[in-house]
């Protein structure tokens, strides 16, 4: 797998080399943004995480690096797909790159930062923040990412102001084996507001392409930020994302992570609750079938007294589908009356889907009332039989009971329209599962 | 357990960090460090045949390939395997003649523990009177056992007289190549158990290591096999709730249980071993590996523990259900005081039809201590509609400890059910109000609490043993409220 021929024009010999990261080294090379020589450096000496590397022990990520990526290509045509049923600004990144002409003009005041992040750097509050909060010196992929950012949102909002709608930032990736590096930046000031729907979706021939991308928020004292997330990428598409939160006094950050693509998925969310009584939330479904693959990381550190969490990721596995959860609460000494609830539920639906789940407590305060639990089953054989009982077909009866199963996730997205237009998208995804 | 408390106090902060002993015996010691002729000595020592020998020999060069697991949540100074003794003859300990002359401090730890005056007398070193005198004991009960034909003696004896029962199944369980310490034990394992129930045979009396003589000095490398023929039943204790005192500080112990079709084993463990003292000095490091073996169909294999020694732990019972429609149960209490430090939990590996688990874990940290509960529940492909159901609880006593819960589940059969589920919480302000209102002191109340907390595990001990368990739980938090 690894060692493989490459020509050296310089010296005009063959040599076989054993870094596999020779597929990706090239592109990441002569990144101009900051900290991108310092994160390159890491990319050379950071390991490829193996089945021995505890945090990516069900997810093998060692067969990405095994031929060459080619460098994101930001001029593809591409069809758009329609616009969400309900008003929404839309952002368009095509293979990571911002596209003004696909985008939704926008008036933005003074003060605020709302478009492409390689757009404002030269904003204070852009340059102070960026980099600060998802380390490359641990984690091969954000370094890579923070290497050389293809591009992506930045969001800056004074004190006490809001978005006038919703931000809808599409991402389109199109054509095979690219290597795609989104970078977001979000910075709510003592607060303010902010809505945002993050999509993925991928063209059939982007098969081979790998999206890895990393996105960083600050959520001010009282501030609000609410993130929808929703991953539908093609089969043979892998998208890596690494999102480092961190919550201030009186802050609430909440999001929703839906996975419906066919591809590989990796999510790393990690929230600090930095000030008292900031709150997350943090929900997530995955329906996955044929080879699709889910992994939720998730890491919410309790750093200060009377901080509150709640976490409940679902999913169905079915054809060969893999759910992996890992989730850690870490309470650090001294942060009382921390109240932290964590919940993952799966069903397996195939022969050879698999769950793998480790929910995780680490807790130095003692008061404090945290709690997780985890359940791995089927469908209830008695609902069932119910359903069918009156009349319901099999597959029907299935069908309600999956969407039954996954109501409890949609219920706790405060976004009306966007609980409707989930809804229906995963009763489409039941359809074929 | 002649020496007074504080001598033992002085000799283990005033000694230096050195996992050995010294023995006055000269003759009867290895020479320090660790290579193949220590392994050899030991060997010859035993008087052990070839074959014996020679499964040491590889088991400590496969030892020296392996390198030494650092993932578990426990802190300490690297070992120095080669700054070690491996083998010494007991100790004799000074013959005391009355209980008048033992420790006072002791005396009162085995009147709160509720120990037999004659149990009190042998634990402390007393020369017991000739009724009393465990030889006897020993007779009596072996009788008892050799009429079943079952076979109970120590471990080297087993090599001399059953040697086609230890070449069956050592190794079995618990392969040499299991983990670091499960090597090292392999290599140059001391002495231990060792049981075999014939088929349809149900075990009279509860099994313990307490009923055979030469057990006093098992030494720190323990091997323990225990075999359950078909449809034959066994309740096997071990350890006791008096504190142990002990010189060697790495203890690493194997205990393989084989359950053939229909067999049950009962393993009920108390541990109470030093924990070191109030700063974290000294104290035993218990780096055990269990593993129980469901063999054939419907054979049931269940653990119990109550941990309250130790300086570290790291111990995970395990069951590995192979026969359809075994079964798996784990039961544990763990609590931690002052800097101790736990990394204990289980592994239910699923692979025959219809196999069931339970796993029932209390944790309970005070001082500044660590308890972590790691578990693995694993249900392979072929484990149509295995079962397993999980609850691990913490409860700390004071906000300078820790409770962490690490659990892998994975399951790779859709007909399969798993659950899981953990809380960590305060031991509960307006409990010990009510219990305070009702003139129980706080002390009090907080053994009366955590007693219920743990009753689920307690209640699957023997009964001796659990009133044992129950004041033992007591002791240990004295002094981590109020």
């Amino acid at each position: 797998m690894y060692g493989r021929t490459i020509v050296r024009p310089n010296r005009m010999t063959t040599t076989t080399i054993s870094d596999p990261k020779a597929t990706v080294l090239p592109l990441l090379e002569g990144g101009t943004w900051p900290r991108a020589s310092e994160a390159l450096a890491q990319v050379t000496s950071l390991p490829i995480p193996g089945t021995k590397t505890e945090a990516w022990k069900y997810t093998r990520v060692a067969r990405l690096f095994t031929s060459a990526y080619t460098a994101p290509n930001a001029k593809a045509n591409v069809a758009l797909p329609e616009r969400l049923p309900f008003p929404a600004t839309r952002f368009v990144f095509v293979n990571g790159h911002f596209r003004a002409d696909l985008s939704d003009a926008l008036n933005v005041p003074v003060g605020k930062v709302i478009g492409a992040l390689g757009q404002h750097f030269d904003h204070p509050l852009v340059k102070q923040h960026y980099g600060t909060l998802a380390p490359v010196n641990e984690r091969l992929f954000s370094a890579m990412n923070t290497a050389r950012p293809t591009d992506g949102l930045a969001l800056v909002l004074p004190q006490g102001a809001a978005l006038q709608q919703p931000l809808h930032v599409l991402h389109l990736t199109v054509g095979s084996t690219q290597l795609v590096q989104p970078r977001d930046l979000i910075v709510l000031q003592n607060g303010a507001t902010a809505e945002i729907f993050f999509e993925h979706v991928s063209g059939p021939d982007a098969q081979g392409s790998l999206i890895n991308g990393v996105r960083e928020c600050l959520v001010g004292q009282g501030a609000s930020l609410t993130i929808h997330k929703l991953q539908r990428d093609a089969e043979r598409v892998t998208n890596i994302s690494d999102e480092q939160v961190h919550v201030y006094g009186d802050g609430r950050y909440s999001i929703d992570t839906i996975t419906l693509g066919n591809g590989l998925v990796r999510n790393d969310l990690g929230v600090s609750l930095a000030g008292p009584q900031a709150h997350a939330e943090l929900s997530g479904a995955y329906l996955l079938n044929g080879m699709a693959h889910c992994d939720n990381h998730t890491y919410i550190g309790h750093d200060v007294p009377d901080c509150t969490s709640d976490e409940l990721y679902k999913g169905i596995m079915a054809g060969k589908g893999t759910g992996v959860f890992n989730g850690k609460v870490y309470v650090k000494q001294d942060a009382q009356r921390t109240r932290a609830y964590q919940s993952n539920a799966n069903i397996l639906q195939g022969d050879d889907a698999k769950v793998f789940t480790k929910p995780e407590l680490e807790i130095y305060a003692d008061d404090v009332k945290c709690s997780h639990g985890c359940t791995i089953g089927r469908l209830d054989e008695k609902g069932l039989f119910y359903l069918r009982s009156r009349g319901v077909s099999e597959t029907e009866a299935r069908r309600m009971l999956a969407h039954a199963f996954m109501t409890d996730v949609l219920e706790r997205i405060g976004n009306e329209d966007w609980r409707k237009h989930l809804a229906g998208l995963i009763d489409a995804k039941l359809e074929v599962l | 357990m002649p020496q007074d408390t504080d001598d033992i106090l002085r000799e283990v902060t005033s000694k230096e960090y050195a996992y050995g002993f010294v023995t006055d015996i000269e003759s009867e010691k290895a020479a320090k460090g660790l290579n193949e002729d220590i392994v050899r000595f030991i060997s010859a020592k035993k008087e052990e045949p070839e074959w014996m020998l020679e499964w040491r020999l590889e088991a400590f060069r496969l030892w020296q390939k392996m390198t030494e697991p650092e993932w578990a949540h426990v802190h300490y100074p690297k070992i120095d395997y080669q700054n070690a003794y491996y083998y010494s003859a007991p100790k004799k300990k000074p013959v005391l003649n009355s209980l008048d002359e033992a420790d006072p401090e002791l005396i009162k730890t085995f009147e709160k523990l509720g120990i037999s005056l004659e149990e009190q007398k042998r634990l402390s070193g007393v020369a017991v009177d000739v009724v009393f005198d465990s030889v006897s004991v020993k007779t009596t009960f072996q009788a008892a056992l050799k009429e079943k034909g079952i076979i109970f003696c120590s471990f080297s004896e087993a090599v001399k007289e059953h040697p086609e029962l230890i070449r069956k199944y050592l190794g079995t369980v618990v392969p040499r190549t299991d983990n670091y310490f499960a090597a090292l034990n392999s290599a140059v394992f001391s002495d231990g158990s060792f049981c075999y129930i014939p088929p349809g045979v149900r075990c009279p009396m509860e099994l313990s290591t307490y009923f055979r003589i030469n057990e006093a000095m098992t030494g720190q490398f323990e091997r323990t096999l225990l075999i359950a023929d078909e449809g034959a039943y066994v309740s096997y204790l071990e350890g006791c709730t008096a504190p142990i005192r002990d010189e060697h500080q790495l203890h690493a112990a194997v205990v393989e249980l084989v359950a053939l079709k229909d067999a049950e084993i009962k393993y009920s463990t108390v541990q109470n071993w030093y924990p070191g003292d109030k700063d974290g000095k000294g104290g035993i490091y218990n780096f055990v590996t269990k593993r129980g073996l469901c063999l054939g169909d419907r054979s049931k294999i269940s653990w119990t523990q109550v941990e309250t020694g130790s300086a570290i732990t790291w111990k995970y019972p395990s069951c590995v259900l192979k026969g359809d429609f075994s079964i798996g149960e784990f039961y544990s209490v763990a609590v931690t005081n002052n800097r101790q430090q736990a990394d204990t939990g289980t592994k239910m590996t699923h692979i025959g039809k219809g196999t069931k688990s339970t796993i029932v874990s209390k944790g309970i940290s005070a001082g500044l201590s660590n308890n972590s509960y790691r578990g693995l529940v694993k249900i392979g492909r072929g484990a149509k509609g295995a079962r397993n159901f999980s609850q691990c609880d913490s409860l700390l006593l004071g906000d300078r400890c820790g409770a962490h819960t690490f659990p892998y589940i994975e399951s790779e059969n859709p007909s399969a059910m798993v659950e899981h589920e953990a809380t960590t919480s305060k031991i509960g302000e307006d409990q010990i109000f009510y219990l305070n209102q009702r003139g129980i002191e706080t002390e009090k109340a907080v053994s009366l609490i955590v007693n219920g907390y743990c009753k689920e595990v307690l209640n699957q001990l023997p009964m001796e043993f659990a009133v044992e368990a129950q004041k033992l739980l007591a002791v240990s938090l004295e002094g981590s409220v109020g």
